[in-house]
C-alpha cells in the first residue's frame, strides 16, 4: 500500500469525517516510530504510553494478521501493553503490520487506513472514539506550550 | 474469503458514501463495513451497473433491518469494504 496514489477526491473523506462517529479517527496519531522504522513492539509500546490512564477501563486488541496481537488495557493507573488479553477486548483492530506502519508513523489516519480498505474495527465504537481521544489529549500533551522556547 | 454474518444495526448513506454496521451473530461483536465511498474505497465515479448494484445492497439491509433476518457480507482480508451482501441464512 506504499505505492499508492494519492487520494483521487480528498474533499470525500473531509465529508464523511464530519460525522459525529468517524471524526476522533481523522487525526493523524503523530509519529510513533520513526519512518521507514519496523519495530512493531516498540511503536505499540510507544502507543501505550501516549493513551496513558483512562478514567474507565479500556482494551483495544490489535490484531496485526501478517505478525502478532497486542492488547492494550488502559484504566486509573495507566496503560499497560501484553500479548495476552485479560478479558474480552471493547474493541478489536484489524490490519497488517504495512497498514499499521502508515498509522504509528503519522502517514495516514486511521480513519484513511480504513476507508482505503487496509483495516477492520469491530466491538463498541463509543469506545473505539474514547481511545481515540485520549490519543488526541497526549498529542495536545506534547506539544510545547506556546510560553516554552 | 472473510464473510461476516450477523443483523443489521444500521444503514447510513451520503452524499458519497454508503456505511452499514452489522452485530456478528452470535457474539454480537459489532462491524462497520462500507458499501461505497467514493474516491476513497471505491472510484468517484462509478459505471451506471455498479451503483445499480449498491442501490440493491441498500435494499436488502433496510429489508434485513426491518424484518430483522440475518445478512450475510463479504469482504477481503483486513478490509471493511463490502463485496457483496446476501440476504438471509
Amino acid at each position: 500500500m506504499n505505492d499508492e496514489a494519492p487520494l483521487t477526491d480528498a474533499g470525500s473523506l473531509e465529508r464523511a469525517a464530519r460525522l459525529p462517529s468517524l471524526r476522533d479517527f481523522n487525526v493523524p496519531l503523530g509519529a510513533l516510530v520513526e519512518p521507514g522504522a519496523y519495530d512493531l513492539t516498540a511503536s505499540f509500546d510507544r502507543l501505550s504510553q501516549r493513551v496513558g490512564a483512562a478514567p474507565e477501563p479500556l482494551s483495544v486488541h490489535f490484531q496485526v494478521s501478517d505478525a502478532r496481537s497486542w492488547y492494550l488495557n488502559s484504566g486509573p493507573t495507566g496503560c499497560v501493553v501484553s500479548d495476552q488479553p485479560e478479558g474480552p477486548p471493547d474493541v478489536e483492530v484489524v490490519l497488517d503490520s504495512d497498514a499499521w506502519r502508515q498509522i504509528a508513523s503519522g502517514t495516514m489516519s486511521p480513519l484513511e487506513v480504513f476507508g482505503r480498505g487496509h483495516m477492520r474495527v469491530r466491538g463498541d465504537l463509543a469506545a473505539a472514539r474514547r481511545f481515540a481521544r485520549l490519543l488526541h489529549r497526549s498529542d495536545t500533551e506534547d506539544r510545547p506550550s506556546p510560553h516554552e522556547s | 474469503m472473510p464473510e461476516t454474518t450477523g443483523v443489521v444495526r444500521c444503514i447510513r448513506v451520503g452524499d458519497d458514501f454508503g456505511f452499514t454496521t452489522i452485530a456478528e451473530q452470535p457474539s454480537n461483536t459489532r462491524e462497520t463495513f462500507i458499501l461505497w465511498w467514493g474516491g476513497v474505497s471505491t472510484p468517484a465515479d462509478p459505471p451506471v451497473h455498479v451503483r445499480i448494484v449498491q442501490s440493491d445492497w441498500v435494499a436488502l439491509l433496510r429489508q434485513a433491518l426491518s424484518d430483522n433476518t440475518d445478512v450475510t457480507i463479504t469482504h477481503t482480508d483486513n478490509s471493511a469494504i463490502v463485496l457483496n451482501v446476501q440476504l438471509g441464512a
